[in-house]
C-alpha cells in the first residue's frame, strides 16, 4: 500500500462501462471470465438463500416434537432434498467455481481463460440445471395429490426409493436430468481450469511459484474430472430405469450398485467443495500474517494425497449395507488416511500463523473461524469412519451434524473468508469492517449453536430425514438448534446488507487493499477486460511483493508494469 | 488487555468441552448425551467401548488444536506498519512430524476397530445361535418371524428371551429400510434382494434397571426404542422400534399366547384384515 497512492474515484475502466452497467445483453453474451465468474457467484449466491430458506422452514417443523407445521411429510422429504441438492450442487460447486474463475486466471498471470466460450456455456448450463430441477415445484404431483413435485428422496436419491415402482414423481425424472447438465458444467469448468493453468502462466511463473489457491483448483478439477462421469452414469441409468423399465437398480437389479456409483462421485465432491476453500485460507493466512505459508512443498503434496485417497473411500457412506468385512476394513483405512494430509495443511496452516504479525481484519476471522470449526468435522469424521462406531452414528443425527461442519465450517466459512478478501477486487470497494465483525461472530455463535448439539440427538437416536418426532426428551435441544439456525440467518443477512451498502459507500480499495504477493493484486480494481496492460514476468512465490519491493528500494526508470490504470 | 465479548466467546469455546463433560447430567436428564444410551449386548457395549477409546484422542487432539489457535490469536498480535513475521517458510523435521503423529493415532484406531469388526460383524454361525428372528422392513412397518417357534410372526415389538443368543437376519420387501435400536447395536440395512445379518443378547441381569436407564420397564421385563434410519418415503419417520427383553418362562408363554392368537382369531380383527 505504501508504493501505490489511492486514486480519487473508484476505478472502473472506461472499456468495462459499457458491460457492467449496460444492458442485459452485455451479460448474456460475455466471455469475458471476470463477468462469468460474478454471475457464477451471484447464482451460487442466490441459491444459498433460498436453500437457507428452506432449511429454516425444516427447523421450524422440527423445533417442537409432533409438530404440524409441515404437517404433509411428503412436503417435508421434498424441502429437505431440495435443501441438499441446492446446497450442494447449485450454491457449492458454482460459488467455488465462480471464485476459481475470477481468480485463477489473474493469479497465474493470464489474459483470461483458456476456452473463453466453453466457459461461457459452462456457466448457463447452472440456470439450465436449476430451472430443470425446480420445475417439479410447477408439476402437480400425480402421487400426493395437491403437492409439488419435487424430487423427495434425499440428494443422494437411492433406489428402490427413487424408482418408478415406489417413486412416481416426475421430481426425481428432473432431479436425473438436473443434476446430469451440472455435472456436464462440472466438466468444462475442470478442463477449462486445467488448460489456462498448465498452458497460459506468465513467464517465470513455473508450477512450483503457484500460489496455492492456485494447486487447490489444480486438484480440484482433477478430481471433477475423474469422479463426475461415475455420478452421470448412475443418474441416466437411473432415468433409463424409470423411463424404460430396465432393471439396473430396481429390486429386480442391484439397488445398492447405485450408491457405489453415487458415492464415488459424492465422496470426491465433498473435496471438489472444500479444497478451493482449503486454497483461499492459504492465501488468506500468509497475507494477514505478513509471512510466508509455511511449507509450501508439503502443502502442495498433501493436495494430492487428498485427491489419490478421496478416490478410495466411496464405501464409507455404505458400512451398513452389508459390505464384506474386510472390504469395509480397507475402506476405513484409507478414510482415516484422509486425517493425514488434512492434518499437515491444517498445522501448516499454524506454522504461518505462528511467530507472525496478524491483523484480524475480517477475511483472517473467517479463516481462523475455518480452522476452529473444520477441525470438529475433522474429528468427528474419524468416529465415522471406525466402522463398528458409524453403524450406530450413521444416517442419524450425528451425520448431519458431521456434514454441517464439514460442508458449512469448510465451504461457508471459507466462502466468507474468500469474499471478504476478494470482493474489494471485484467491486473496487472494500467491505465494511464492523458489519464484517457482526457478519462473523454472529455466524460463529448461531453456526455451533444450530450443529454442536444436533451431534447429542443422534447419538440418542434420533434418525436424519425424519419429518417429525414424538419423543419429548428431544424437544428442548432441538428448540435450541432452531433458534441458533434463526442467528444463521441473520448473519447471512448482515453480510448482504454489507454488500449492498459496501458497494456504494465502501472505502475504495485501490489496486492492493490488504497489500498482498500475488498477481491479482498489481491490477486495478475492478481489472481491466484483458486483466494485464503487459504480462508481468514472474521470479518468486510472491511476484508482486517482488515488484513493490524493487519499486521501493530502486525507484524505477521505467514505469512499474502495475497498476495499469 | 481489554476485555470484550470477543473474550469470553473464545473461552467458553475451549472450555467447551470441560463445559459439556460436567453439564452430562442436566443433559441426560434432558435426554440428550454425548455417548449413546447405556449398552444392553454385547456387542453394543464394545462399540460403546470403542467410542470411548477414539474420544480420549479425539479429546486431546481437540484440545491440543484450538489451544494452538487462541494463543496465535493473543500471541502474535501485529505491533506496528513496519511489524512483519519471522521470515521462516517451513522446517521439515517439524512437517514431519506432523505427518507422523495423525499417522499412528489413525493407525491405532483403525486397528482397534478392525478387531472389533472382526469379532462382532460377522454372520453368527449355527453354532453360537441359540435362536433365529427374520427382521423384515415394508413400508411402513417391522415384522418379526421367528423360525424356531413355529412360525410366529410379530409386528411392531419385537419380542426375545433373556440371556440367549439371538441371530437376526433382515430382509426386505420393497425398498432400503435400516433397523437401529441404539441400546443394542448399531444399525444393519434391510435391502431388498438379499439378506444381512446382525445379533443381540441381553442378559437378565440388565432388566433390573432396565441397561441404567437406556430402556423402559415393562410388565415382565425392559424395552428398547428404536427408529428406522433409511429414508423410504412419507411414512419412514413412523417407522418405529420396540425390542422388548423378557426372561425364557415369560418369553415362552408370549409366544404361546400369540400362537393361540393367530389360531384362533379374535372376532374384532378377523372381518377386515390388516394388510402389511
Ligand atoms: C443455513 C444453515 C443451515 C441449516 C439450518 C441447515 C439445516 C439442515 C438440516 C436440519 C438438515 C437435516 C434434514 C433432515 O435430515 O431431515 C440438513 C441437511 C443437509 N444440509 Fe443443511 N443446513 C444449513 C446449511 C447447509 C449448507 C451450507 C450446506 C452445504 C454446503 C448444507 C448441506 C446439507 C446437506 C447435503 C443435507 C443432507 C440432505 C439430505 O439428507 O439429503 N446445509 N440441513
Ligand atoms: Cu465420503
Ligand atoms: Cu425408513
Amino acid at each position: 500500500m505504501a508504493t501505490v497512492a489511492k486514486p480519487a474515484a473508484p476505478v472502473l475502466p472506461a472499456e468495462y462501462d459499457r458491460t457492467f452497467w449496460s444492458p442485459i445483453t452485455s451479460w448474456l453474451t460475455t466471455t469475458d471470465h471476470k463477468l462469468i465468474a460474478q454471475m457464477y457467484m451471484f447464482t451460487g449466491f442466490m441459491s444459498f438463500i433460498v436453500a437457507g430458506i428452506f432449511a429454516l422452514l425444516m427447523r421450524v417443523q422440527l423445533s417442537v416434537p409432533n409438530n404440524t407445521f409441515i404437517g404433509d411429510h411428503e412436503i417435508y422429504n421434498q424441502l429437505m432434498s431440495a435443501h441438499g441438492t441446492t446446497m450442494i450442487f447449485f450454491f457449492t460447486i458454482p460459488m467455488m467455481t465462480g471464485v476459481m474463475n475470477y481468480f485463477v486466471p489473474l493469479m497465474v498471470g493470464a489474459r483470461d481463460i483458456a476456452f473463453p466460450r466453453v466457459n461461457a456455456l459452462g456457466y448457463w448450463l447452472i440456470p439450465v440445471s436449476i430451472f430443470i430441477y425446480y420445475a417439479g415445484f410447477f408439476i402437480p404431483n400425480n402421487f400426493a395429490s395437491g403437492d409439488p413435485s419435487l424430487a423427495n428422496a434425499g440428494w443422494t436419491g437411492y433406489p428402490p426409493l427413487s424408482d418408478l415402482k415406489y417413486n412416481g414423481s416426475v421430481g426425481i425424472d428432473l432431479w436425473c436430468v438436473s443434476i446430469t447438465i451440472l455435472g456436464l458444467s462440472s466438466i468444462m469448468a475442470a478442463v477449462n481450469f486445467l488448460t489456462t493453468i498448465l498452458a497460459l502462466r506468465a513467464p517465470g511463473m513455473k508450477l512450483t511459484r503457484l500460489p496455492l489457491f492456485v494447486w487447490a483448483s489444480i486438484s480440484t478439477s482433477i478430481l471433477l474430472l475423474i469422479a463426475t462421469p461415475s455420478l452421470a452414469a448412475g443418474l441416466i441409468l437411473l432415468l433409463i430405469d424409470r423411463e424404460f423399465h430396465t432393471n439396473f437398480f430396481t429390486t429386480a437389479g442391484r439397488p445398492v450398485l447405485f450408491q457405489h456409483l453415487f458415492w464415488f462421485y459424492s465422496h470426491p465432491a465433498v473435496y471438489i467443495m472444500i479444497l478451493p476453500g482449503f486454497g483461499v485460507i492459504s492465501e488468506v493466512i500468509p497475507v494477514f500474517s505478513r509471512k510466508a505459508i509455511f511449507g509450501y512443498e508439503s502443502m502442495v503434496l498433501a493436495l494430492f494425497g487428498i485427491v489419490f485417497l478421496s478416490l478410495g473411500v466411496w464405501a464409507h457412506h455404505m458400512f451398513t449395507v452389508g459390505l464384506n468385512i474386510y472390504v469395509e476394513t480397507l475402506f476405513m483405512a484409507l478414510t482415516m488416511a484422509i486425517a493425514v494430509p488434512t492434518g499437515v495443511k491444517f498445522f501448516n496452516w499454524m506454522g504461518t500463523a505462528w511467530d507472525g504479525a496478524i491483523e484480524f481484519k475480517t477475511p483472517m476471522k473467517f479463516a481462523f473461524g475455518f480452522l476452529a470449526t473444520f477441525l470438529i468435522g475433522g474429528i468427528t469424521g474419524i468416529y465415522l469412519a471406525a466402522v463398528p462406531v458409524d453403524t450406530q452414528l450413521h444416517q442419524s443425527y450425528y451425520v448431519v451434524a458431521h456434514l454441517h461442519y464439514v460442508l458449512f465450517g469448510g465451504s461457508v466459512f471459507t466462502i466468507f473468508a474468500g469474499l471478504y478478501y476478494w470482493l474489494p477486487k471485484v467491486t473496487g470497494r472494500i467491505l465494511n469492517e464492523r458489519l464484517g465483525n457482526w457478519n462473523f461472530w454472529t455466524l460463529f455463535v448461531g453456526f455451533n449453536g444450530t450443529f454442536l448439539v444436533m451431534h447429542t440427538l443422534g447419538l440418542d437416536g434420533m434418525p436424519r430425514r425424519i419429518a417429525t418426532y414424538a419423543r419429548q426428551d428431544w424437544a428442548a435441544t432441538n428448540f435450541v438448534i432452531t433458534v441458533s439456525a434463526f442467528l444463521i440467518a441473520a448473519s447471512v443477512l448482515i453480510f448482504v446488507i454489507n454488500v449492498l451498502y459496501s458497494r456504494k459507500r465502501g472505502e475504495l480499495a485501490g489496486p492492493d487493499p490488504w497489500d498482498g504477493n500475488s498477481l491479482e493484486w498489481s491490477v486495478s480494481s475492478p481489472p481491466p477486460p484483458y486483466n494485464f496492460e503487459r504480462i508481468p514476468e514472474v521470479h518468486s512465490r510472491e511476484p508482486w511483493k517482488d515488484m513493490k519491493l524493487a519499486a521501493r528500494t530502486a525507484p524505477p526508470a521505467t514505469p512499474a508494469p502495475a497498476p495499469a490504470h | 488487555m481489554r476485555f470484550s465479548l470477543r473474550h469470553v466467546i473464545l473461552a467458553a469455546w475451549i472450555a467447551l468441552p470441560a463445559a459439556l463433560a460436567a453439564a452430562q447430567p442436566v443433559f441426560a436428564a434432558g435426554g440428550t448425551s454425548w455417548i449413546f444410551p447405556n449398552p444392553v449386548s454385547p456387542n453394543g457395549e464394545r462399540i460403546y467401548q470403542l467410542y470411548q477409546w477414539i474420544t480420549i484422542p479425539a479429546v486431546i487432539v481437540f484440545l491440543g488444536v484450538e489451544i494452538g489457535l487462541l494463543y496465535i490469536i493473543f500471541r502474535f498480535r501485529r505491533r506496528g506498519p513496519d511489524h512483519v513475521g519471522k521470515p521462516v517458510h517451513g522446517n521439515v523435521p517439524l512437517e514431519i512430524a506432523w505427518f507422523m503423529a495423525p499417522t499412528l493415532i489413525v493407525a491405532l484406531i483403525a486397528t482397534l476397530s478392525f478387531l472389533e469388526l472382526q469379532q462382532d460383524f460377522q454372520k453368527p454361525t449355527d453354532a453360537e445361535t441359540q435362536m433365529n428372528i427374520t427382521v423384515t422392513g415394508t413400508q411402513f412397518t417391522w415384522f418379526y418371524d421367528y423360525p424356531d417357534n413355529g412360525g410366529l410372526r410379530a409386528r411392531d415389538t419385537m419380542v426375545v428371551p433373556t440371556d440367549t443368543f439371538v441371530r437376526l437376519t433382515f430382509e426386505s420387501t420393497d425398498v432400503i429400510h435400516s433397523w437401529w435400536v441404539p441400546a443394542i447395536s448399531g444399525k444393519t440395512d434391510a435391502v431388498p434382494g438379499y439378506q444381512n445379518f446382525s445379533w443381540l443378547k441381553i442378559s437378565s441381569s440388565k432388566l433390573s434397571d432396565c441397561g441404567g436407564g437406556s430402556g423402559d420397564h415393562t410388565q415382565t421385563g425392559c424395552k428398547w426404542h428404536g427408529e428406522c434410519a433409511e429414508l423410504c418415503g412419507v411414512g419412514h419417520f413412523g417407522m418405529q422400534i420396540d425390542v422388548e427383553a423378557m426372561p425364557q418362562s415369560d418369553f415362552q408363554a408370549w409366544v404361546a399366547k400369540q400362537q393361540a392368537a393367530s389360531r384362533q382369531p379374535s372376532p374384532k380383527a378377523s372381518p377386515s384384515p390388516k394388510g402389511p
